[in-house]
């Protein structure tokens, strides 16, 4: 399957007029705190109920969501019984790349990341991103070498943000 | 107004702070002086850009190869 360009707007504005509770983390929440890398997915930690998971399918539907990397033509089906059966998903859509993950290391669910959301404007709509402290705490988490770079810049972020410049923006 | 490389790491890390040094800090300012939705359209930009680029180079490649 030719890998589609991401596109964040499409996605973003699906997320966030379906209904779907969700977090951001990743990429696509460092660049709302400043960050200047450039990312190909979109990373969500999304509610675990039933509800919330209906709607996902629902919204991901028409977007012919299939697992990234694997194989063309497995019988992969995205529905409610899949996605309880499962819990992170990396996905290549008709949108691009976005990865649904029901947890993640660092005390990555949902509701315990809900204490740690910032919503922040993008594409005209508000979108629940994680906190700087927290996404930092989440990359280290992670423990992956790949993201000592991003953790870096974070954290210069974070120096930046406490130096008292006067002409940041939130 | 503090200089901000004195300021402490939320995580004290000498692997991250070797990684700090090569930190371009002069387009993170220019950044975090964007508002959130201007860092976005300047995000999607670059992104469509960026993939647009490696798509080009997709193709050349497997024009190489075939």
């Amino acid at each position: 399957m030719p890998i589609p360009e991401t596109d964040f707007r499409s996605i973003v504005r699906l997320l966030a007029e379906s209904g779907i509770e969700f977090v951001v983390i990743g990429g696509v929440a460092a660049i709302a705190h400043g960050a200047g890398r450039v990312t190909y997915d979109v990373d969500v930690v999304y509610r675990r109920t039933r509800e919330n998971m209906q709607r996902i399918v629902d919204a991901f539907a028409p977007i012919e969501p299939y697992l990234r990397g694997a194989p063309p033509g497995l019988p992969f089906k995205f529905d409610l019984t899949t996605l309880r059966h499962g819990l992170n998903f990396t996905l290549i859509t008709k949108l691009g790349q976005v990865d649904l993950l029901g947890e993640v290391a660092g005390e990555g669910t949902y509701a315990a990341l809900l204490p740690f959301v910032e919503s922040k404007e993008a594409f005209g709509l508000s979108l629940p991103c994680v906190s700087l402290e927290k996404l930092i705490a989440l990359k280290r988490a992670a423990g992956r070498p790949k993201d000592f770079e991003p953790i870096a810049e974070l954290e210069a972020i974070r120096q930046e943000r406490l130096s008292g410049r006067a002409d940041f923006q939130p | 107004m503090r200089n901000a490389e004195d300021i402490p790491l939320l995580f004290p890390d000498p692997v991250i702070e070797a990684y700090l040094k090569d930190v371009d800090r002069t387009i993170l300012r220019a950044n975090l002086q964007l508002s959130t939705a201007e860092r976005f359209e300047q995000f999607a930009q670059f992104a469509h850009y960026a993939q647009e680029t490696l798509a080009i180079a997709r193709e050349y490649n497997r024009g190489r190869a075939a």
